[in-house]
């Protein structure tokens, strides 16, 4: 719930202070916090198979894409950031699956804290982009790839 | 903008003269909006060198926005080519690159009609981002390699906090056990 709030401020202050990067990362988060409820609601608990909830995985594969193409091409550093923490929860669906014993504990690490970290880095990277921009003044969203053109 | 900051951009005016080759060679390129990646390619530079120059003009203008700037100096010219209608030229070379679409009668130092409000950043009526900075990332994490390395960052960014999260587990099992 808190992180929920959380996420839902950081939208809104985002959207309000914020440049591209800044507020793909904050929608998204929204986005899934409320397709996460909606996926509860809609299956009336969860979808499992082979001990994997596969909803959870849809949802945090998709977000992982998603982050890693803001790391890719913004004109920012927290988004790696954003995207590794990610890369985390996606690999805890798979702890399970390592020989040896499970620590249910790591597991719940794995699975809760990249969100909330990744809240964080996003109000982090939300302040520096202000800071930076009042410093600076306008400044690129995204990067150029590749050898430089100027198109006509 | 006030009749301030029209007062600016004519004391810019008195700077422009006074640039030397290099930062005109720059500052017609910016005119032209290229970006200071172009710019380096353009001039077989660095990156880093074209900043340096285009730092030093910013300097003794004041530190205008990158924008403004590009703005004054296509005003300046403008003018210069006016001035000079009557003979050619000495070689000025890119100094002198007809600005591409130019607008006839706008408002120096105020912003560009073609830019997005100064509010959300990002990208220009033609695509461009607006007022050029340099760059926020590394410069590892830009170019050909960029997404490589960057791709390379975030699974080094996941083990990093994977370790440290596994070695903070550790000392507060130890700590537990202790106690």
């Amino acid at each position: 719930m808190i992180a929920a709030l959380a996420a839902t401020v950081l939208c809104a202050a985002a959207w309000w202070r914020g440049a591209g990067p800044e507020r793909v990362l904050a929608g998204l988060m929204v986005v899934v916090i409320a397709v996460h409820q909606f996926y509860h609601f809609a299956a009336k608990g969860a979808i499992v198979y082979a001990g994997l909830d596969m909803g959870h995985l849809v949802i945090d594969l998709i977000l992982f894409v998603d982050m890693a193409a803001v790391a890719l091409f913004a004109n920012r550093v927290y988004p790696m950031w954003m995207a590794g923490a990610q890369l985390i929860a996606l690999t805890s669906y798979f702890y399970r699956y390592l020989p040896g014993p499970v620590r249910e504990e790591v597991y719940d690490i794995m699975a809760t804290l990249p969100f909330l970290f990744q809240i964080f880095v996003l109000g982090l990277g939300l302040g520096w982009h202000i800071a930076r921009r009042r410093r600076r003044g306008e400044y690129r969203s995204w990067c150029t790839s590749g050898p430089p053109h100027h198109g006509s | 903008m006030g009749a301030a900051g029209h007062d600016k951009c004519w004391i810019y005016d008195d700077i422009f003269r006074d640039l030397t080759d290099k930062q005109r060679e720059v500052l017609g390129l910016i005119a032209n909006n290229f970006t200071s990646k172009e710019i380096a390619y353009e001039l077989g530079i660095s990156e880093s060198a074209v900043n340096q120059r285009i730092e030093a003009v910013r300097g003794r203008t004041g530190s205008p926005p990158r924008a403004e700037l590009a703005r004054a100096y296509r005003r300046f010219l403008g003018e210069e080519v006016q001035a000079n209608a009557e003979s050619p030229p000495e070689d000025i070379g890119l100094a002198m690159v007809a600005p591409v679409a130019a607008p006839a009668v706008v408002p120096i130092c105020s912003p560009d009609p073609r830019s997005p409000s100064v509010s959300r950043g990002g990208v220009d009526g033609q695509g461009r981002d607006v007022a050029e900075a340099p760059s926020v990332v590394p410069g590892i994490f830009e170019g050909r390699n960029g997404g490589w390395n960057r791709s390379a960052a975030i699974v080094v960014i996941a083990a990093g906090i994977l370790l440290v999260a596994g070695a903070g587990l550790s000392v507060v099992h130890y700590l537990a056990e202790l106690l």
